[in-house]
């Protein structure tokens, strides 16, 4: 046993040393890219403009995409275009859902180099930036992104800052969008149900009456494990972090109050109305154990559900549910905020691993300026993949389709760039960037876009909160619990938890952010 | 007469009749309890997508459809290379470490040898204590640069403390010292008496483990989601669990728009799901009768008894 | 032989006396035995390797759990922050909960695994058609094929307000039906049931592989001296297993503030209302974590999970030394 003991620290200590090393080296390689500001001198384009004095080099561009087949030949054409313009070629890396996230953060930590990644603010944005992973963008954008400047809405350039520096380009799409109802057409038109005429989400409840008298195989109201909570209220308050954390504040013209958003009006409204829908049966009985609402859906067995409208919603659904749908906005006659998180909500970062971070700049600012380039990587290559059949409309290609295209399935409005660069498909109609244009004019920015929430300082406090709102939350927005009732076990979980140490540290922030911007 | 009383002695030591048909019963219905689900999942994943979501399970479906199978087929190329990607670590992965384990394992079994102690206890600690996801990320790809490479997949499972100490316990207690010594005074090396008497008496535990290991190997997607960026790569799981994962997230509420994505009008949701169980079960359903035969009651030379 | 053997143990361990007076190494005892089972050494010298690399080289990573990790400064440079990152653990009104739900269920595996799996592996074992016992056995076993994901669409199935239970059961039997999702109080019974029925073939196999290690030549002379097979059972083949009973076990305590993730995130469908009956710690952690995806506090919280399992195998070991000596793991 004594023997063993000191074998035992022997080995734990040579393991111990050699890690040191081996962590030596690799923290040699990641601090070899400058130190935040500093930008390499590899680049002398800031002066220069024509191509020639430009470096060949490569840009490394992570993406949220699917695994597509004929990803090299699309990459292919884009660098053909890419080298003329910035003597530059991209390497496309694709990460899909199932594994973005993950795949981010080990990339990141292991420190590998990266020109431009993906990173909303609804997948810790905001973390990478207090932990230094992001570069901050102010003079690259000043020198590189003269293009993306003139294209964008000025909402869009405040809304990534944080404490003073810009750090990420956002997508130009639509600025903001409205909590809303989707409904089936064909109930909608047999019993004479006029959309226009929905005020406020009760008004639909003597529809949903309706449905359930008459309609016995057809759910009135499918709430997707209390999906609809969220699309009611967003109108009306926005969380500073994410949504299982019940702290924010109300959109507003005043001042920005940070509270406990679980007792606000709209709030308790919105959950007795879910509970007394629930216990009218109006709602799915199976609304706890609900995680996927599109079979149910596709199978037409829905009267009406809540989504996050914008121009076009219900033409986007009905292509992947396959019948006729029609939209309504939740609320009528309020005034519409453009928030921070609606602007970051797919935005580009240039992480500190780049070796030229203006050379990623300029690539971005191709994606504001360039239609060709922006609808390779959107769309793929024309004839190949898609084809026109009008000015800015195109479809498949002859011969292709859903299954065996060689790039389909992708997400434009993460692909970066400005969306109103993108043709539209078929299924769309052909003037949604006309009507997106003057849907963002109707949104008013809030005072506050610009600031974000730090939560460093109570990011235990922040963990705990979340549990509490994954396991006691839920119930209330799924309507199987009365609020008066269920609701002050909550409050003293979210006690526990810190909520008030929140709030505090988080309403500090948001004063300090008004005044210094005075 | 003869054949009789040779038989007797098997006999004698058999369970009563009785006792016999009562487990046998036990059995069967347990056995139903077991077949029975996979049965149902496969009624699901044949059943037409929008007939579940109104008529729920059945072990008799409404309405039948093949739109599963047929998704998961529609690359049919692409299905086959993962079944080859996983058949090859499994089999190259499982090889490995059976003998590293064995090898590793049977040192500890003797109890001559002084640092058996302090060598078990290095193996079993790593099972206690584990540096995290992220530096083991960074050793693979930036040291050993294993990114988009399949030693990434079979690596990592080799040396397993469970299967160690089963093995560990399995050759203290069934290949005793006596005929290692007797072989020993023969003359033959340690690696011979290895390989000539410890391993043939260890079929029962070469056979657990590398039926554990395959199996492991088998139902890996994580390895795969973490190192393999290039499709050409993927392993059966992975490439399963992808599909998906993007179907999950592109109709949960995470998402604040979701694209104008007319492909998932074709896509079935849980039928695809029992699909995916069925068709990644596959093969490895024989492995279990196929390592069956080696619990047999192991091969054991009578000398021992001398 | 077995004399030479002892002197030659003795020897070294008289020598290691004497050396304690010399510098740090115990060099020459540690040379004499690689000399001596050289053949051994060899046989580790893999596996050794392999074992380092995969698992001690990333240990170093550990330190992060301590650590406010940022990236500029990396893993080396970034400032520590003591204990700070551990504190989320307990900062749930639920944090007992949480850990009795762990430990609990984990006794309970343990105990229920281990004596289903004896049971079935000695029947099996004795039945007297071979074939059904081996048909029997992959059938058993067919359950720990499928995913959590895919037993929590069975068990939804089964259970839901419009399942099988429900519609189905209630009517045959006269019984009331039963919100299963909403009602805590069953489920620690369906958590530790459906976790038996998927994993006990699992534990089967190991018991039969010790069973089929055990000299035939044992039961005939048990036989001849007249012992029936409860005796036999009894006094040969149990105390065989003995030892695989004493090592699954001490891993398993090894493992006790972990849990299977995927048994309870998804069978109960992640209901809010059940936490009381199912959060344990490693769900408890996910949850907290999702979003934010902290490496100093994921670190932390591994280090607790491990902390915890090293005194309780600690102290299983010593346990177990007290009773049989030769049992000891370490």
């Amino acid at each position: 046993m004594f023997k063993m003991k000191k074998l035992a620290c022997f080995i734990v200590s040579t393991t111990l040393v050699s890690c040191l090393l081996l962590s030596g080296c690799s923290k040699n390689t990641t601090t070899e890219p400058n130190d935040s500001n500093s930008i390499p001198n590899s680049n002398s384009s800031g002066e220069d403009s024509g191509n020639s004095t430009l470096e060949p080099y490569e840009i490394d561009a992570y993406f949220l995409a699917p695994q597509c087949k004929d990803l090299d030949l699309v990459e292919a054409e884009i660098n053909k275009l890419l080298k003329e313009k910035i003597n530059a070629t991209v390497n496309l890396n694709y990460y899909w859902w199932d594994n973005y996230q993950q795949r981010q953060q080990l990339d990141v930590t292991s420190g590998k180099k990266i020109d431009i990644m993906f990173s909303p603010s609804w997948w810790g944005f905001n973390d990478y930036v207090a932990k230094e992973a992001w570069l901050p963008l102010d003079e690259l954008l000043e020198e590189n992104g003269k293009d993306i400047i003139e294209n964008i809405a000025p909402a869009y350039l405040k809304a990534p800052i944080i404490n003073g520096k810009l750090y990420a380009i956002p997508t130009g799409k639509d600025m903001y969008g409205t909590g809303g109802f989707i409904f089936n057409k064909e109930l909608v038109d047999k019993y004479d149900f006029d959309i226009n005429s929905i005020t406020q989400p009760e008004d639909i409840e003597p529809w949903l009456k309706t449905i359930k008298d008459n309609e016995p195989g057809i759910i009135p109201f499918l709430s997707t494990n209390g999906d609809q909570q969220a699309y009611l209220v967003q109108d009306w308050q926005v969380n500073v972090g994410t949504i299982d954390v019940p702290v924010g504040y109300e959109k507003t013209d005043g001042d920005v109050e940070i509270i406990n958003l679980l007792e606000t009006d709209i709030s308790k409204r919105i959950y007795n109305l879910t509970r007394s829908w629930y216990k009218k049966g109006y709602i799915n009985k199976d609304v706890a154990t609900l995680q996927d609402g599109t079979p149910i859906k596709k199978a037409k067995k829905v009267f009406a559900w809540t989504e996050q409208l914008k121009p076009g919603k219900a033409d986007e659904l009905k292509a992947q549910y396959g019948y006729d749908l029609v939209q309504a906005n939740a609320w009528k006659d309020i005034q519409y905020y453009t928030t921070t998180l609606d602007l970051t909500n797919s935005q580009l970062v240039i992480p500190r691993t780049s070796k030229d971070p203006a050379r990623a700049m300029m690539f971005i600012n191709e994606l504001f300026a360039n239609k060709e380039i922006k609808n390779l990587l959107s769309w793929g290559i024309e004839g190949k993949h898609y084809k026109k059949i009008s000015d800015n409309q195109i479809d498949f290609a002859d011969g292709v389709n859903a299954d065996n295209s060689g790039y389909y399935g992708l997400a434009q409005w993460a692909m970066g760039g400005s969306q109103f660069l993108d043709y539209l498909w078929v299924s769309e109609s052909p003037d949604k960037w006309q009507k997106m244009k003057e849907f963002n004019e109707i949104a008013k920015p809030m005072k506050i876009v610009g600031w974000t929430y730090d939560s460093s300082n109570v990011k235990s406090e922040m963990a705990a909160l979340a549990t509490v709102g994954q396991n006691q939350v839920e119930p209330l927005s799924q309507g199987l619990v009365d609020y008066d009732e269920y609701y002050p076990n909550v409050k003293s979980s979210l006690e526990k938890a810190g909520i008030q140490k929140v709030i505090d540290d988080c309403q500090n922030s948001v004063d300090e952010f008004i005044s210094s911007t005075k | 007469m003869k054949t009789k009383n040779i038989k007797r002695p098997v006999e004698i030591n058999s369970i009563k009749p009785t006792t016999n048909l009562v487990l046998n019963v036990i059995f069967s219905v347990y056995c139903i309890a077991c077949i029975a689900p996979l049965i149902l999942i496969f009624m699901v994943s044949i059943t037409d997508q929008a007939s579940l979501a109104t008529n729920g399970y059945s072990f008799f479906p409404s309405k039948i459809s093949l739109d599963a199978y047929r998704y998961l087929f529609s690359d049919l190329g692409k299905l086959l290379r993962t079944y080859g990607i996983t058949i090859f670590t499994c089999v190259v992965g499982t090889f490995f470490c059976v003998l590293f384990t064995m090898l590793y394992a049977y040192p500890l079994s003797r109890k001559t040898f002084k640092y058996r102690n302090f060598f078990a206890f290095f193996i079993f600690f790593t099972m206690l204590f584990q540096g995290g996801l992220v530096p083991w990320y960074i050793l693979y790809t930036k040291y050993l640069n294993l990114q988009n490479n399949l030693l990434a997949l079979i690596m990592p499972p080799i040396m397993n403390a469970f299967y160690v100490l089963v093995a560990k316990t399995f050759f203290s207690i069934n290949v005793p010292d006596s005929v290692l010594e007797a072989a020993r005074i023969d003359g033959a090396s340690e690696f011979k008496i290895f390989r000539k008497i410890v391993i043939p008496m260890s079929t029962p535990v070469i056979a657990t483990v590398a039926l554990f290991s395959s199996l492991a190997y088998w139902n890996d997607w994580y390895l795969c989601l973490l190192y393999i960026n290039d499709p050409k790569y993927y392993n059966l799981q992975y490439s399963m669990y992808q599909a998906l994962r993007s179907l999950q997230f592109l109709t949960s509420s995470l998402v604040p728009s979701s694209s104008a994505a007319s492909s998932l009008a074709n896509v079935p949701g849980e039928t695809l799901r029992m699909a995916m169980a069925i068709v990644g079960i596959g093969p490895i359903i024989f492995a279990y009768p196929f390592f069956q035969r080696y619990f047999i009651k192991g091969l054991t030379i009578g000398a021992v008894k001398g | 032989m077995t004399t030479n053997a002892n002197t030659t143990t003795e020897t070294t361990t008289d020598t290691s006396i004497t050396l304690e007076k010399k510098p740090l190494w115990k060099k020459s005892a540690f040379l004499k035995e690689l000399v001596t089972n050289k053949a051994l050494f060899l046989m580790l010298l893999a596996p050794f390797t392999l074992i380092f690399v995969n698992y001690y080289i990333p240990m170093f990573g550990v330190i992060i759990a301590f650590k406010n990790f940022n990236y500029s400064d990396g893993f080396l440079r970034s400032p520590w922050a003591g204990l700070q990152n551990f504190r989320f653990l307990f900062m749930s009104d639920a944090a007992w909960q949480i850990t009795r739900n762990t430990i609990l269920y984990n006794l309970f595996f343990i105990v229920l695994g281990l004596v289903f799996a004896l049971l079935f592996a000695l029947s099996l074992n004795e039945l007297r058609n071979k074939f059904m016992a081996k048909f029997y056995q992959s059938v058993i076993f067919l359950p720990y094929f499928l995913s959590w994901v895919v037993v929590a669409y069975l068990v939804l199935a089964f259970l839901d307000p419009n399942g099988f239970y429900n519609k189905t059961v209630v009517n045959l039997l006269n019984l009331e039906s039963v919100d299963w999702y909403a009602s805590p109080k069953y489920w620690p019974y369906i958590l530790v049931l459906v976790n038996l029925w998927k994993n006990i073939g699992y534990g089967i196999v190991i018991y039969l592989a010790g069973i089929a290690g055990i000299d035939q030549e044992y039961y005939e002379a048990a036989t001849l001296d007249g012992a029936n097979k409860f005796q036999q059972i009894k006094h040969i083949t149990i105390p065989f297993l003995v030892p695989f009973m004493v090592v699954t076990t001490i891993i398993n305590l090894g493992n006790i503030f972990r849990s299977d993730f995927g048994l309870f995130y998804q069978i109960p469908m992640q209901q809010g209302l059940l936490a009381p009956a199912t959060e344990v710690l490693d769900t408890y952690i996910y949850k907290a974590l999702i979003t934010t995806g902290d490496l100093g506090m994921s670190s932390a919280a591994g280090l607790y999970q491990s902390i915890v399992g090293f005194f309780t195998v600690l102290l299983a070991n010593w346990v177990v030394g007290k009773i049989s000596n030769e049992n000891r793991m370490f």
